[in-house]
């Protein structure tokens, strides 16, 4: 089952509460503001600060 | 993470097959109460924190337009998207977040829920008011959990018995104590419903995979109340099993 939009347009970041942004291989979600990107695991979006990995500015 | 919520991250994922088989938290009979009690509503978007294997997001799922649910357990979680994917629930949605720093924008949900989870955060206040900041004005916010006696000395016992069975359970409330906690949220009460499950007493000891001492010693202590019920629990014989009565409350309040 893929994520759907709309589920993926209610997710935030969970420090920032901003808008995240699905990458293109669906392996993960990653907040542009914060630099943080959270994976995807079998389909569940992991989304805790301590799982995030910082990712270029 | 805390080391608390990492112990309740251990235990589920070690029970989420025991669970699933035997838990109360399928209770057909509730759920379908606290979706009632929600007035869920086709446009209507729902989160249930601390969702478990999902049995409560995916009794909204059919009758709301979307139904996400968030744990700490990604066993619990795979359990509760397996089930969804069987049942065909396409507008459900299940992320790994902690119930204190939600994953959601302020004002994203109508329904916001919390099953049977409330005992378990470290600062249930910030939970609660995480849910209050996701959830829209007007959104009706529906705690459901066990309750202990309002008598002192009776929770004290009770709690002395789940923590025996669950060390990473904080604290069983009385209902007194959970509207508390809604009111210093500002949430105000819009009605609370009781529901009353009856439990074997050696099954429910079972189900959280205790260590043998404390399985004894709960036994001990839950034995003690058969005479004039210690635990406010209802402990009886009945057919050669103990048995006890789990008191529910259901507090609906709305934004």
């Amino acid at each position: 089952m893929a994520l759907s939009k709309e589920l993926l347009d209610i997710l935030a970041c969970p420090k920032c509460k901003g808008d995240i942004e699905l990458l293109a291989d669906e392996s993960g979600l990653v907040c542009r503001a914060c630099s943080l990107q959270y994976p995807i695991r079998e389909g569940i979006p992991v989304m805790l600060l301590d799982e995030a990995e910082k990712v270029g500015e | 993470m805390e080391t608390m919520k990492s112990t309740v991250q251990e235990q589920f994922n070690r029970c989420a097959r025991h669970y699933l088989e035997n838990s109360p938290m399928a209770d057909r009979v509730l759920l379908e109460l606290i979706v009632r009690l929600a007035k869920a509503r086709p446009e209507d978007h729902t989160l249930d924190v601390a969702c478990g294997a999902g049995f409560l997001v995916n009794e909204f799922a059919p009758v709301v337009r979307t139904a996400v649910g968030v744990d700490l357990s990604p066993a619990m979680l795979a359990a509760a998207r397996n089930a969804a994917i069987v049942l065909g629930l396409a507008n459900t949605g299940f992320e790994l977040a902690d119930g204190e720093e939600l994953p959601f924008p302020d004002e994203s949900f109508d329904i916001v829920t919390c099953k049977l989870a409330l005992h378990y955060f470290p600062d249930p206040g910030r939970a609660i008011g995480e849910m209050k900041r996701v959830a829209k004005s007007g959104a009706r916010l529906v705690l459901i959990d066990r309750v202990a006696s309002k008598d002192g000395e009776k929770q004290e016992y009770h709690n002395r018995i789940e923590k025996l069975r669950t060390p990473s359970k904080v604290k069983v409330y009385s209902p007194t104590e959970i509207q508390a906690l809604l009111a210093a949220q500002g949430l105000p009460l819009v009605g609370i419903h009781h529901y009353e499950q009856q439990q074997d007493f050696e099954e429910w000891l079972e189900t959280t995979g205790a260590g043998h001492d404390n399985r004894q010693h709960a036994r001990e202590l839950m034995l003690r109340s058969l005479e004039e019920d210690l635990a406010g629990l209802k402990v009886r014989w009945e057919g050669g099993r103990v048995m006890m009565t789990h008191s529910t409350a259901i507090f609906v309040a709305r934004k």
